[in-house]
């Protein structure tokens, strides 16, 4: 009886339903201690060297460095009361202790994990971007498709919607691995398009690789993703471990080789994902940009409307083949 | 009566338009996921407090809600949304606590330089610990309402749990927390 009176009574408490009546102190104190923890996103406030030189103290495990006061983003730092709007030219240098959270509501979170070197750069047109100078950053990206660029020393990758982990060493030798949605990689004339599920390595000297997926054998995987030259690769030995799911790999061999290796690795792959009569192979032999989409077509990778919807733009310039199997 | 229409009103308005984010989402609109992103982020950071380590959290919220992007085409009820991300939430949370040694645990209070920050942390970890020890709806309600700042009608319209049910469990929580809170001073 006893318990239900207070129940009753204690249901009359309208502070504790909505913040409303007369305040109960207990509660608004509790909601003053508990703040700390609250999640915060994007507060909009002014950014000083005070406030920045606070933050460097209050963070062990993070080092902001401030070249010099710029225009600020729509990125904030941490999510907590510490959390800081940044500002381009902000580098983001995490120890081996934490990882650090960046959010931005329009366009998606990153974690930059420990030992790791994140700069933010001045967007490029609508494209918001930033460079890993060196570590491993998680991309969550609702952004629209190619809204969001990470640069690497040896490649950009570009998301075009997606959930995915880029690692990367000073020299550009890394890994970029895809869970959700689809990221390009381009450097040098070269791209590369890798879907969930897939991984692709990356190197200082030739830029992004030949994308591979997860679960294709690991002698075929390790053709790929093992920083073997691709001029040391034993092709006709490749081309046989290949599935027919493995035809993406074979599509991005294609302006990766040149003459009868190309022709082999077009024979491979018009046997594991059929060409639609309208591609020729003499026009694929030729990188021929409307031979490639069709040759894309065959892969039957689902839906390619954001990969279109960023790829129209420069689809009439040429591919640029940089490293020559002959 | 008239503010209860108008409340009412605004409320099932909300709603239609959080069924349109969620069926445009689950047709791979990004932009709508990004709204609901902003919408349930505060939810699903109070379920993970409820459970695992305030510096875990962030990790967990991204977790839930990559996992909440893959699995949303599957959804068949828009309105079941909150409840559903609410489960995945919780978890995450709790696989989290499972995987985590117990040599991984670190203490709140690390040897390193005091600051007023430091202090109103600790305190906020030791309030939470308080919160932590309370059965697991209390727990989750709580931290929603004292941590989130969210009000009951915005727990009861986030979690699927009816207004009745958080009220119960706002207050019959808060009961357990005031004795609790008595005994600690």
């Amino acid at each position: 009886m006893t318990h239900r009176h207070q129940d009753s009574k204690s249901f009359e408490n309208p502070y504790l339903w909505d913040g409303s009546g007369p305040i109960d102190l207990e509660v608004a104190a509790l909601e003053r201690t508990l703040a700390p923890l609250r999640y915060r996103q994007g507060k909009k406030r002014r950014f000083t060297v005070g406030v920045a030189v606070a933050s460097i103290a209050a963070m062990a495990a993070l080092l902001v460095w401030f070249p010099a006061p710029k225009p600020l983003s729509d990125w904030t730092l941490g999510e907590t009361a510490q959390h800081r709007q940044l500002h381009s030219g902000q580098v983001i240098t995490t120890t081996n202790e934490a990882p650090a959270h960046i959010h931005s509501r329009r366009l998606g979170t990153l974690t930059v994990e420990p030992n790791s070197s994140l700069r933010l750069l001045h967007p490029d047109g609508k494209q918001e971007r930033f460079a890993l100078d060196y570590g491993t950053i998680r991309a969550f990206i609702w952004a629209p498709p190619a809204q969001f660029a990470v640069v690497t020393p040896s490649a950009t990758a570009i998301d075009l919607g997606c959930v995915y982990t880029l690692q990367s060493d000073i020299h550009g030798d890394g890994q970029l691995a895809v869970e959700a949605g689809w990221v390009a990689l381009q450097s040098q004339g070269l791209e590369s398009f890798i879907p969930a599920g897939a991984r692709c390595r990356i190197r200082g000297d030739t830029g992004p690789g030949i994308p591979v997926y997860d679960d294709a054998t690991s002698l075929f995987r390790e053709r790929f993703l093992d920083g073997t030259d691709l001029a040391d690769l034993d092709l006709t030995e490749t081309l046989r471990l290949a599935r027919p799911k493995d035809a993406l790999s074979l599509w991005h061999l294609l302006p990766r080789t040149h003459g009868s290796q190309r022709a082999q690795v077009i024979a491979r792959f018009s046997d594991l994902a059929p060409l639609p009569s309208s591609v020729r192979a003499a026009d694929l032999l030729q990188l021929r940009p409307e031979a490639m989409d069709g040759a894309w077509d065959s892969l039957q990778l689902g839906s390619t409307h954001s990969w279109r919807t960023w790829k129209r733009p420069w689809q009439a310039e040429p591919l640029a083949p940089t490293q020559p199997l002959e | 009566m008239a503010a209860e229409l108008a409340l009412s009103f605004q409320s099932s308005e909300s709603r239609a338009e959080e069924h349109a984010l969620i069926l445009a989402a689950q047709t791979g609109d990004r932009a709508a996921f990004g709204r609901l992103y902003e919408r349930y982020a505060r939810m699903v950071h109070g379920i993970a407090l409820s459970y695992v380590q305030h510096s875990d959290v962030q990790d967990i919220v991204q977790d839930v809600f990559l996992q909440a992007m893959e699995r949303l085409p599957s959804l068949r009820l828009p309105e079941a949304f909150g409840g559903w991300l609410g489960a995945i939430a919780r978890n995450t949370a709790l696989d989290a606590v499972r995987r985590r040694r117990p040599t991984d645990e670190l203490p709140h209070q690390l040897p390193a330089p005091r600051s007023s920050h430091d202090g109103q942390l600790d305190a906020a970890h030791a309030a939470l610990d308080k919160i932590r020890k309370l059965p697991e709806a209390y727990r989750e309600t709580l931290v929603l309402r004292l941590v989130e700042g969210l009000t009951g009608p915005e727990i009861a319209r986030q979690t699927g749990l009816t207004p009745d049910s958080v009220r119960v469990n706002l207050h019959r929580g808060m009961k357990l927390l005031r004795e609790q809170l008595r005994e600690w001073q």
